[in-house]
């Protein structure tokens, strides 16, 4: 309970994340699960019944019973631009999902899953310039910029055991994405720009889709696991309004919006009982389309997001000898990430940004087979070398997975 | 005691809530962020298109000032009423009454002035300073003259020794006055020659300067050891207020703007030209007018104030209902006005912030003396239909937008 309380007195007082949220992808959290967190973010051929990867909905599957999952994180950013280096940090939760046993070859899942997350703010000091009867004139202010936002999913998935070593999945899911960018122009009230009124900008950007995915796991021997899904682009409605301070409004809706689609797959080997591999690649188009009326007319292009995970992973005993430490599971993992966001150098051209993440986690089973809980931490550096801009973070995060004991009764109801 | 288990944490947290309370001291990193919430920042000038002169009687000529005199179009008048009966003793006997007269300020050309000649005249119909507006005492000029009087008019250049003037009240007048006869009106200053306004102090204006009833004579206290002992007092007028007559002409092309006269201008400009924007948000804004010095019957009082108001027009056709401008006045700005001074240049930014961002609000601006019951001047304002184009009412707004 202390703890509880410490992080939610944290949550309060922590503000700011990375300098790329603002971009229109927001800042992506790694999915799938903290599990799959202390792989690199592989682990799409997870197959296990428990901390199994979340965005292939197949994977449920092997569940034997009825399983929560809920998850957070706190985070550390420090961006260099060459001339000032800056650090923040942030704290979010990671995911929320349960899974149904409600058959032996069919699982059903709902969940709420963050998919990106944007807090960026920043100020600094500006003029703007007047031509007058007498010259220019320059008002000075101090100029405070604030982007908030975040893209969620509400999932239901399907996963249905067609045989011993193949299943399928199917999800649908509805998403929802707020990006609010504001900037305030706050004028001295002494000086040569003192009486000037403050001026400011407040512009929000809604999406509302739907998204429909297929996803499969298979198994074609012991040692050797596939899995991959599908994501299709999520159609819906792009709401923006634009305001400033003395009531002025502008309101444009387009119902035919939408959000990229996606699609992963990945490849597991387990060469020992406790050992296994995963390598797993991700990705993505952004087309122009897909960034929200905010980010027109900013000469963004059509991008490609891709990813390329791998992690190995050693899990704990679970014979009646093994004890302590011999219980859990351990991992570690890499990832390379061509992230999905465009920014500008000095001549106004676009660059890529680059990411590489080296992650560690384990798995702590909780007493009495009654779950685990997953801890990772992932640290990495984004570069944008066009821009000269160097972000360096790194994440902590916690998952628990509780498994079947407390919901034995429901379990029970949806068989009668 | 924090338990072992909870100090790691807790160290960890306090880690983070410092780095998460820092402010971000420069932009670093955000000129690579494909939006930036910025601006565009422009300015623009509008000039009214409608104007008119308001003259309205609401206020009354109760002040700290009584003015008598003629000069550059005004007649000014000035009422005393006494009600000396609550200061007098039980027994007594009045062997001087007097009203002492302090010249505070002449004007316009105070070296110049001649001695005012003022006409007492006894009012014969009931008033109060509380409603001493234009209209009343309409039978003025038939008040029967009970005296003259001359003020001298050096006052204003001799401050240290203030030159004084009493005029003795006729036992007539006198004994209306101490008998609380219900018919004491009162008396009438009112000046016989031209050339200058005088302005003396009210029973509202200083001690020292202001007009008084001096009563100087013997009481009889009511005892066995009868003495007769000399007594003396000195009361302020019970109401006490001026009368402008306002006689100059309109000029076209001009607005007058009167102090002491309640003579205001009020102009209109059209916003839609800002407004069309809704997003544009006002960052300064300035309403310009401007004053022509060689107006006939200028009355420029150094020192006195300008003011704007918003909000003065529940119907922008005023024309058709001037009362309207009597309501919603709101004063937020002024500006003094020196003689020199051609243009006055109110800051009107709160104001006009409202009227682009509701542009039904938009109800004109109306310019008027901060103390339109002070010391009579009169300037003309150049108007929307002046001769001379960059002489004319403008706004001048500087607004950013996104």
């Amino acid at each position: 309970m202390r703890l509880l309380i410490l992080l939610a007195l944290a949550q309060g007082a922590l503000a700011g994340g990375s300098v790329f949220g603002p971009q229109p992808s927001g800042d992506p959290l790694v999915t799938g699960g903290v599990r799959s967190v202390g792989l690199g973010g592989a682990g799409l051929a997870l197959w296990d019944s428990l901390g199994m990867h979340s965005d292939n909905a197949a994977a449920a599957a092997n569940l034997t019973g009825t399983c929560l999952r809920a998850g957070l994180f706190t985070a550390l950013y420090s961006v260099d631009d060459g001339i000032n280096t800056d650090t923040d940090s942030e704290f979010g939760w990671q995911a929320f999902r349960l899974y149904l046993n409600v058959h032996p070859r069919y699982k059903m899942g709902i969940g709420i899953d963050p998919i990106s997350h944007t807090d960026f703010r920043s100020f600094g000091n500006d003029s703007l310039s007047f031509e007058t009867d007498s010259g220019t004139v320059y008002e000075n202010f101090e100029s405070r910029k604030v982007w908030l936002g975040s893209e969620t999913d509400i999932r239901w998935d399907h996963a249905v055991s067609l045989s011993r070593r193949f299943a399928l999945g199917a999800s649908i899911a509805f998403r929802s994405s707020y990006l609010e960018a504001n900037h305030t122009l706050d004028f001295p009230t002494s000086g040569s720009s003192g009486g000037a009124r403050d001026a400011i900008f407040h512009d929000v950007q809604r999406f509302r889709g739907f998204w429909g995915g297929l996803s499969f796991l298979a198994k074609p021997t012991d040692k050797l696991t596939f899995g991959g899904f599908w994501q299709s682009e999520a159609n819906g409605d792009w709401d923006f309004e634009r305001a400033v301070n003395h009531g002025g409004t502008s309101q444009i809706s387009e119902p035919s919006g939408k959000r990229p689609g996606g699609f992963g797959a990945g490849i597991s080997y387990r060469w020992h009982r406790s050992w296994t591999a995963y390598l797993d690649t991700r990705s993505q188009t952004w087309a122009v389309e897909h960034y929200g009326p905010l980010y027109e007319n900013t000469l963004l292009e059509k991008k490609s997001a891709t990813s390329v995970s791998f992690g190995v992973e050693k899990l704990g005993g679970t014979r009646n000898t093994d004890e302590g430490f011999d219980r859990w599971d351990y991992r570690g993992g890499f990832a390379y990430r061509q992230q999905p966001w465009q920014t500008f150098d000095e001549a106004g051209k676009t660059g890529d940004v680059n990411e590489l993440a080296l992650t560690l986690g384990l798995s702590i089973p909780l007493a009495q087979q009654a779950g685990k809980l997953h801890i990772a931490l992932e640290a990495g550096q984004r570069s944008a070398a066009d821009a000269d801009v160097t972000e360096t973070f790194s994440r902590f995060y916690l998952q628990l997975d509780m498994h079947e004991r407390w919901f034995k009764r429901e379990r029970r109801t949806l068989r009668d | 005691m924090l338990k072992q288990k909870t100090l790691p944490v807790l160290i960890w947290l306090l880690v983070l809530f410092a780095g998460g309370c820092a402010q971000r001291e420069s932009d670093v990193g955000d000129a690579a962020i494909p939006v930036i919430p910025g601006g565009t920042e422009g300015r623009t000038e509008i000039y009214a298109t409608r104007s008119a002169e308001w003259d309205t009687d609401f206020s009354t000529g109760r002040g700290q000032y009584l003015q008598i005199g003629q000069a550059a179009g005004y007649t000014a008048v000035s009422a005393l009423r006494f009600e000396p009966s609550s200061i007098l003793p039980d027994s007594y006997a009045i062997d001087t009454a007097r009203i002492r007269f302090r010249v505070d300020r002449v004007f316009p050309n105070p070296e110049e002035a001649p001695d005012l000649r003022m006409l007492i005249r006894k009012i014969t119909e009931p008033w109060d300073e509380d409603s001493l507006v234009e209209g009343v005492l309409p039978n003025r000029a038939s008040y029967p003259v009970i005296d003259t009087l001359l003020l001298p008019t050096d006052a204003s250049t001799d401050t240290a020794n203030i030159p004084t003037a009493y005029w003795m009240v006729p036992d007539s007048v006198l004994n209306q006055w101490i008998t609380d006869d219900s018919t004491n009106y009162g008396i009438l200053l009112e000046p016989e020659n031209s050339g200058m306004i005088v302005g003396v102090q009210s029973a509202e204006g200083a001690t020292n300067y202001a007009v008084q009833l001096e009563l100087l004579g013997t009481q009889f206290p009511e005892s066995l050891d009868y003495a007769a002992t000399d007594w003396g007092d000195t009361l302020f007028a019970m109401d006490d207020a001026y009368q402008a007559v306002d006689s100059s002409v309109a000029i076209p092309g001009r607005l007058r703007v009167a102090q002491g006269a309640y003579r205001r201008a009020l102009m209109y400009f059209p916003l839609d030209g800002v407004a069309a924007n809704p997003l544009r948000t006002v960052v300064r804004a300035w309403l310009h007018v401007f004053v022509d010095p060689q107006a006939a019957n200028s009355l420029t009082y150094t020192g006195s104030n300008f003011v704007y108001k918003d909000g003065t027009l529940q119907d922008t056709l005023w024309f058709a209902d001037p009362d309207s401008a009597k309501l919603d006045l709101i004063a937020s700005s002024s500006t003094v006005f020196e003689a020199d001074n051609i243009e006055l240049a109110f800051e009107v930014t709160n104001s006009l912030a409202g009227m682009v961002g509701q542009p039904w609000s938009n109800s004109g601006f109306a310019i008027e003396a901060t103390q339109e019951s002070d010391v009579l001047s009169r300037q003309y304002f150049y108007a929307h239909d002046s001769e001379v184009d960059s002489l004319r009412p403008r706004l001048e707004i500087w607004w950013v937008e996104p």
